[in-house]
């Protein structure tokens, strides 16, 4: 599904209070990986509220595969594209409630579509079989007991068990530890056909996943851009408090010191691992 | 204590255990903190970090072992700090820890302007709790403990949700909590890089202390040698150590960038 944001303003019903989102243009086609970066308070979170169809926007409209998203809520159709989104929004785990880990991950398609038991298990199978999480196990531990990256691995399971063309995460590796945010991050990156949309202050966990990255700031989009315009981007992007991942910030000032290391990296280690090789060819030299 | 040699102890752990009823968390801890120092715990999530701060608050008591805080006073801050404030209005909020010590209303204000002092933030005085942000509210916990006298902190993660900027604001704080107020800082995280500040640095897994090291970078540098599954030195702490290694030791990461230029650029020519 194609998602697009025509001039989108949306206003909170506060007296008094600022657009919290300004005139947003965002078209994401089916399949992209994009990250919105942007400081505590941008609208971030509430871009992606709208880009859910939780709600239409105050003004400008949202189109899903071309329909207007005002024309679907007057007609009651919301639900027809929520359907095929899947949303993670910060610290899912606290939303858990279900006696068993199963039921938990099984919950929203049963609730949904309610296909037969064996059917949803076949489905739970198939989507668990990449997480390293025992089916069985689940059925008979309490979603609660999870560690706590298996915990978000079950909150992100759980959204795909709907099969989303869309798949929203907010901040979804926060509070991980390094293991924990290794083993979602491999998941999410397997994702092969599916749109998926992080939203994040810190985007160096997802330098090396998403190929576009939005930056919005006070409410407006100020960046949208893939990896090589971020790069030429930086100084703009810190202007407005968005901060580019270190390991961009240190091939640039390498550039710009006339010691470009060969293509750009994915992440610090990859760029460590490129300078080392330079380095020891100093020493054979 | 006698004698001008000794440097004070804040705390003292001596083979602590601690178990829930079921499960062990603490598999025993010996560990001791001087007065006024910065010490940073590091461990994958589920090594017993939260416990062990529970412990030092004295919210939990030691299954075996004792643990002596030398009649100093332990403030705790949790991973959420917008759990702990109890008010609408931020001097309100501040006020409570005192007014529960019994102290005179005049005491109360001086606490309350030393305590939002310290975080720079008198203009929050009469703010809502409710409009402020995460970074705010961590530091209106800080404060809350601040105006109750305390002499350690014990700060359970709590730069989590915070965007860049109110992360380095908030550690800038806590550093300043230490090397200015004399503190003695406690602070848990799974992220090494809040740690560049801390004189030692320990490592929890599994309810026991792995490895300690004297600072962020050393403990990064091992590391980068020994794999440990939960805790990574993150992107700074790794480009650092491979500076380092280089001999190029600067503080300013674009400087030191400079230099490393200067050493790849002499190797092509």
């Amino acid at each position: 599904m194609v998602i697009e944001c025509i001039d989108v303003y949306h206003r909170y019903e506060i007296p008094g209070d600022e657009w919290a989102l300004a005139g947003i243009d965002l078209k994401i086609e089916q399949g992209e990986k994009v990250t919105i970066a942007g400081p505590a308070g941008s609208g971030k979170t509430t871009l992606l509220q709208l880009l859910d169809a939780l709600m239409p926007p105050t003004r400008g409209d949202i189109l899903y595969d071309g329909l207007s998203i005002h024309s679907l809520a007057r007609q009651k159709r919301l639900p027809s594209v929520r359907r095929r989104m899947g949303v993670l929004f910060q610290f899912p785990e606290e939303q858990f409630f279900q006696e068993t880990a199963y039921d938990e991950l099984t919950f929203a398609l049963r609730n949904f579509f309610g296909p037969g038991e064996v059917e949803i298990e076949q489905r739970a199978f198939a989507v668990t079989s990449g997480f390293n999480l025992d089916l069985e196990r689940l059925k008979t531990t309490s979603p609660f007991s999870l560690s706590s990256g298996e915990k978000r691995k079950l909150a992100l399971a759980s959204a795909l068990m709907m099969d989303p063309e869309i798949l929203m995460l907010d901040e979804p590796t926060a509070g991980l530890d390094a293991s924990g945010r290794r083993e979602l991050l491999r998941i999410i990156s397997s994702l092969k056909d599916t749109t998926v949309i992080i939203v994040t202050h810190n985007q160096e966990d997802f330098f090396g996943l998403t190929e576009r990255i939005v930056g919005i700031a006070q409410g407006r989009k100020v960046f949208d851009g893939n990896k090589a315009e971020l790069l030429a981007g930086i100084d703009l992007l810190e202007s407005y408090h968005i901060k580019a991942p270190l390991v961009l910030q240190v091939f640039r000032w390498l550039r710009s010191a006339g010691a470009e290391v060969d293509g750009m990296p994915d992440d610090m280690e990859a760029l460590i691992h490129s300078l080392a090789a330079a380095l020891k060819r100093a020493d054979h030299d | 204590m006698t004698g001008s040699e000794d440097i004070k102890t804040a705390l003292t752990l001596t083979g602590v255990t601690f178990s829930y009823p079921r499960a062990n968390a603490l598999a025993g801890i010996d560990l001791t903190v001087p007065a006024g120092s910065y010490c940073g715990i590091v461990g994958p999530n589920g090594s017993g970090k939260t416990t062990l701060a529970f412990l030092i608050a004295g919210i939990l008591r030691p299954t075996t072992g004792t643990l002596d805080t030398h009649g100093l006073r332990v403030g705790l801050v949790l991973s959420n700090p917008a759990n702990q404030i109890v008010s609408l209005v931020v001097e309100e909020d501040i006020a409570f820890g005192p007014e529960n010590m019994g102290l005179s209303g005049p005491e109360i204000n001086a606490r309350i302007d030393g305590a939002l002092k310290a975080i720079h933030s008198e203009h929050l005085r009469k703010a809502l709790t409710s409009t402020l942000s995460g970074g705010q509210l961590a530091k209106i916990a800080y404060a809350g403990q601040l105006a109750m006298d305390v002499d350690i902190l014990v700060l359970d993660e709590g730069t989590v949700m915070l965007d860049p900027d109110s992360r380095s604001a908030l550690l800038a704080q806590i550093r300043e909590l230490n090397e200015g107020l004399n503190k003695t800082v406690v602070h848990i995280t799974h992220r090494l890089e809040d740690l560049m500040a801390s004189d030692m640095v320990l490592v929890m897994e599994e309810g026991v202390i792995r490895l300690t090291a004297t600072s962020a970078i050393d403990l990064a540098d091992r590391l980068s040698r020994e794999e440990s599954p939960g805790i990574e030195a993150g992107p700074e702490l790794r480009y650092r150590c491979l500076l380092r290694a280089l001999g190029i030791d600067d503080g300013d990461l674009r400087q030191a960038t400079a230099l490393l230029a200067e050493h790849i650029r002499a190797s092509r020519t």
